[in-house]
């Protein structure tokens, strides 16, 4: 064995969560290197051609707003866009593109080759390396060692990758790459804990070989979109999306063949998510839903690929092939790969801090699908806070930590971290318990300051950051400034505007409550200042839906007030006999940094966050 | 249980208290709650007013009709139990006054205060020791083990069962809201506002209901007031001891409890039974005894039901005939005592005054088990027909008022064409608020929903 090289931090991976985590470290300054098993892979996106939608979307322009790639990346990369739930109200717009793998890739891969402070290599990690039960560095496959204080595991599907179709399976990662199998032996006698969960993907096919005249035509918005704060909105759709259904005969096949379907023979042993589940558990789960919808979406522009959404597999390849051709414009259909499931290892995220170092071994950090997630997006938002804070760790900093409020960040580790998953987890607007205040449009204004601080923002993001600040407090100072009397001139204004009239005097700021006015309308009829079309939003929001959001931010005060009562660090549960039993065990194993995220455990009851309470009281009197 | 920084209010006087009943209100809003409740002469702020001061006026409700006459008394933090503003409202006696008085702080912006949280904040913000605070700990813990009467469990698990079956419809609504909301190109069945509308307008009425009907299930838990009337040698006392010694092992010791105006509690089927006697206050003097005829009076008023004890062997007097005449409009039973004697009134004699008549003889006890029932089922008002009367404390009432508003709140969104995202806010708070009644708020449970009831891909 030789050691090549020291750094700062390693990552192992180079995924979604692998790329935001080298970047992040590499751009606070630590000497980062990353490792990636294939470097003609990186930032791979081995199931849908995709990125955002609901809370996914929130959580690509929060890494956006903290200085991270993905949404800059997406933006420069993608073939179409569209904004979900416009109807449902501001807090819950989403954001979608359907991308250019390739591209998407390649754009990353020079975007990490060209980041200072940060080496990109092919390595197989073999061996986590300790010393005294610190983190110390890796091993590879060569013998060679990589001395490191920090190590961030963004292993995603690879640790024991068992790639399933039919009664076909072998040991490998996505797309015929290979997979860790040292690894997780390593992790095992550090004493980590591991999971084995299971995830799957559809088929891809043959353009060429689809009947689309049988099928929804699903073009991108009109609108200019962005994921990036610093992009320009703009209409960026070059491709479109293909919507058919399943059907009776669709079902029937799938059903006389579920004998030979991995999920349901034993072969698949892993626990795969419930809101992306195989065609194969549809049927089962919901054997009276008659039919189920499919996307067919382009994998990119320089190929002939199409991505079946709605139609991941396990089936042996003939059923596969008979399944999709009795649905309408498939008849034809020719599989350029075909679908499978993938069991790996990940770790029981209740392991790590809410910084995502694990608690066990000091200097250890874990992100992504290893951390039992699913999506792009979340991998990519635990990246980004796993390679802050190796940085931050590295540089003796104080941890980096959103809380609940602040981001939906937050909410995925506090969820992973306190709860735990026992199956890969996904983001969604509805486990954020401050939707109205966590939308995708604020992300700048609740995060770019924080990234700043960081020194993750540059003066370019900042400059934009600071002037939309202000224009916001200019265009609802001018709205304030607008008086309108109900004098016979403005009478007719507001009939102009097909809005009520007027009895007593008002400002255009509260005029603009009114759900059948908005900014340019008014500034049709009003002396207005003309504003930047995000600026604009902004203030729409911030004024129409005024009273709900300031209820919300009292909540987020009185939530506040526990996750500010922080756990002593010493703190010895098993001796706390006011404690349930229950409480003893769990608050041991999560070991809570503040009551809040103690109130959240399960098995945690209000009684003894009471105790818990008055014990915080009796030490922080003892210190004094 | 756990948020320190409310400002909490409760009764600080025991159940069966005459004179004055006191509300304490503790927190930073407490005297914010104050002013927005009390009326006087002054009008400068109660903040601004003196530490340690007592101050007079009125409690006055929000159409400005006066609620009680009261002293406030003025201790400011951290001067006081709690080390934060505390305000007491000494008001006059009586659970209505003070319940009344309750309900209009609690609906200026203090939050009901849980059991020992007074005693908790004087912990926390260093007023008391730690051996005080494990007293705490231990009325804490001691409170699921407390031991509750048969009548008051068995209106909980109702209560229990109907808030349920409405969380129940609230969980799909929202569960239904949600995944259109989180899965927006799902191939799913779209929830309509008017589905949701109409009922949450059915909930809100049943929550009504629950509401206006709570007095019944408050009388179980608090207790109800029998006035016993009658001439000084009808048999009163030994009514009253009869019915006190029977019950003798089982008579809450309630303290506060004044002997001098002749109260007594006993416990009925488990629900509390106040017993007050209104001898002694027949004077011979007659000026003095009008005094005393509108002193009875005004104890059958506040009473939920008056006893009126005749002896059965004399005929009627004239102050029996005038303790009839004064129940005309009142809930009351006529008891026809000394059934052990030859009768000369019989109870026919007395239908005319459209009260029930029982006979008992108070030196036998015949006749007792019979007057106990139906002393308590007429003392209980009759709105139970429908089941409906379920709440039975004040942290449960307070809690349906809230999920009430927060429907509320929701129905208005709905109705103004607002983006279905801002009902689900006050949706999720009205379905946590039920759940505090039941003990379920895992808020993991409609993301659960979602996943056991929508298939769902991308």
């Amino acid at each position: 064995m030789f050691t090549v090289d020291t750094y700062d931090v390693i990552v192992i991976g180079a995924g979604h969560a692998g790329c935001e985590a080298a970047l992040a470290s590499a751009r606070l300054g630590a000497k980062t290197l990353m490792a990636t098993l294939n470097l003609d892979n990186i930032a791979l996106m081995p199931c849908n051609p995709a990125v955002g939608g609901p809370g996914k979307s929130h959580l690509v322009r929060e890494i956006d707003a903290l200085g991270g790639e993905m949404g800059i990346n997406t933006d420069k990369t993608c073939l179409q866009m569209r904004m979900l739930n416009t109807g449902k109200g501001p807090a819950v717009y989403s954001l979608r593109a359907q991308s250019d793998k390739k591209l998407y890739q390649m754009s990353m891969t020079k975007t990490l080759e060209n980041q200072d402070n940060l080496d990109v290599k092919q390595l197989m990690i073999t061996d986590l390396l300790l010393e005294d039960g610190v983190v110390s560095g890796v091993r590879t496959e060569l013998d060679e060692v990589y001395k490191a204080p920090c190590v961030i595991l963004a292993t995603g599907t690879y640790l024991k990758g068992k790639i399933i179709i039919g009664d076909c399976t072998y040991s490998g990662g996505p797309i015929g790459q290979r997979s860790a199998e040292d690894l997780s032996g390593s992790l095992l006698k550090a004493g980590i804990k591991l999971m084995r969960f299971k995830t799957g993907t559809p088929a891809r096919v043959d353009r060429r070989t689809l009947r689309t005249d049988e099928m929804t035509k699903q073009e991108g918005d009109k609108d200019g979109h962005a994921f990036s704060f610093l992009s320009e909105r703009k209409n960026r759709n070059k491709a479109c999306c293909w919507l058919t259904f399943t059907n009776e005969e669709t079902h029937k096949i799938i059903r006389d063949n579920l004998d030979r379907a991995p999920m349901c023979n034993g072969v698949i042993e892993g626990i795969g998510p419930r809101y992306c589940p195989s065609i194969e558990s549809k049927i089962l789960r919901f054997a009276d839903k008659k039919r189920h919808q499919l996307f067919v979406e382009p994998e990119g522009e320089s190929t002939e690929e199409m991505y079946v959404q709605g139609m991941s597999t396990s089936m042996p390849a003939d059923v596969q092939y008979a399944f999709l051709r009795t649905i309408p414009g498939l008849e034809d259909v020719k599989i350029m790969r075909p679908g499978y499931a993938i069991e790996y290892d990940c770790l029981d995220p209740t392991q790590l801090t809410p910084w995502l170092e694990t608690k066990k071994i000091p200097g250890l950090f874990s992100a992504g699908q290893a951390n039992g997630t699913s999506g792009y997006e979340e991998a990519a938002a635990q990246g980004l806070i796993a390679g802050i804070n190796a940085a931050l760790k590295v540089q003796h900093k104080d941890p980096f930590v959103l809380t609940r409020s602040e981001a939906y960040i937050g909410v995925l580790i506090d969820d992973l971290v306190t709860k735990g998953t026992n199956e890969p987890y996904r983001i969604m607007t509805s486990r954020s318990e401050y939707r109205l205040i966590l939308r995708q449009d604020n992300a700048d204004l609740r995060l770019t300051q924080k990234g700043r601080d960081l020194g993750l923002v540059t003066d370019a993001r900042y400059e934009a950051f600071t002037a939309k600040k202000s224009a916001i407090e200019d265009g609802i100072a001018a709205l304030k400034a607008v008086s309108i009397t109900p004098s016979k001139d403005n009478l007719a204004k507001l009939e102009a505007l097909g809005t009520a009239p007027i009895h007593t005097a008002l400002t255009a700021y509260d005029l603009l409550r009114r759900d059948d006015v908005n900014y340019e309308s008014l500034q049709t009829v009003f002396d207005l200042p003309d504003l930047q079309e995000d600026v604009e939003e902004e203030i729409e929001i911030m004024i129409k839906y005024e009273g709900y959001i300031s209820r919300q931010m009292e909540q987020v005060d009185k939530m506040n007030r526990l996750e500010k009562k922080k756990m002593p660090k010493d703190i010895v549960y098993a001796d706390i006999d006011t404690l349930s039993a229950e409480a003893r065990q769990k608050l041991d194993e999560i070991r809570p940094l503040s009551l809040g995220q103690a109130s959240r455990i399960s098995g945690v009851s209000p009684a003894d966050i009471t105790a818990l309470l008055i014990l915080l009281e009796q030490h922080n009197r003892g210190d004094k | 249980m756990y948020d320190t920084a409310d400002t909490i209010a409760a009764i600080a006087t025991p159940l069966g208290e005459s004179g004055i009943g006191v509300i304490r209100i503790s927190g930073s809003k407490a005297y914010a709650v104050g002013d927005a409740v009390f009326k006087s002469s002054s009008e400068v702020p109660l903040a601004n007013r003196r530490d340690r001061s007592i101050q007079h006026g009125m409690i006055v409700s929000d159409d400005g009709r006066p609620i009680d006459e009261v002293l406030l008394l003025i201790m400011k933090g951290p001067h006081s139990y709690t080390a934060e503003d505390v305000l007491e409202i000494q008001c006059h006696g009586g659970y209505k006054a003070l319940e009344e008085i309750l309900a209009q702080v609690l609906s200026h912006g203090a939050r009901l205060a849980n059991p020992g949280e007074f005693t908790q904040r004087a912990f926390v913000n260093g007023r008391i020791d730690l051996a005080q605070a494990e007293a705490v700990m231990d009325v804490i813990q001691a409170k699921s083990d407390q031991g509750l009467t048969n009548a008051v469990s068995q209106l909980e698990g109702r209560l229990s069962k109907a808030v349920g079956a409405m969380r129940k419809e609230l969980t799909d609504f929202i569960t239904r809201l949600e995944v259109m909301i989180d899965y927006p190109e799902e191939d799913l069945e779209d929830i309509t506002v008017p589905d949701v509308a109409g009922s949450i307008r059915t909930q809100i009425e049943a929550l009504d209901e629950m509401l206006n009907a709570s007095r019944e299930g408050r009388m179980i838990r608090d207790g109800v007031m029998a006035a016993i009337a009658g001439t000084p040698n009808a048999g009163k006392s030994s009514l009253l001891n009869c019915l006190l010694q029977s019950d003798r092992a089982i008579v809450t010791d309630v303290p506060g409890t004044t002997r001098d105006v002749l109260e007594e509690w006993i416990s009925l089927k488990g629900v509390p039974v106040c017993l007050v006697d209104t001898a002694g206050i027949r004077e011979t003097d007659d000026r003095v005894e009008q005094i005393g005829v509108t002193k009875a009076k005004s104890y059958m008023d506040k009473a939920d039901i008056t006893v009126v004890v005749i002896d059965r062997s004399r005929p009627l007097s004239e102050e029996d005939k005038r303790i009839l005449a004064a129940t005309a409009d009142k809930n009351a039973l006529i008891v026809l005592n000394k059934l052990d004697l030859p009768a000369v009134v019989g109870e026919g004699d007395l239908t005319a005054y459209g009260h029930p008549v029982l006979s008992i003889s108070a030196s036998t006890g015949e006749g007792l088990e019979v007057l106990k029932n139906r002393l308590l089922e007429q003392a209980l008002p009759r709105t139970n027909q429908s089941g409906s009367a379920l709440l039975t404390n004040t942290r449960h009432i307070e809690l349906v008022r809230q999920s009430r508003e927060a429907l509320s709140r929701a129905l208005k969104t709905m109705e103004d064409g607002m983006p279905v995202d801002f009902a689900v806010v006050d949706l999720r708070e009205a379905w946590s608020l039920l759940g505090s009644i039941t003990g379920d708020t895992v808020h993991d449970d409609i993301v659960e929903e979602i996943f056991s009831r929508f298939c769902l891909g991308k």
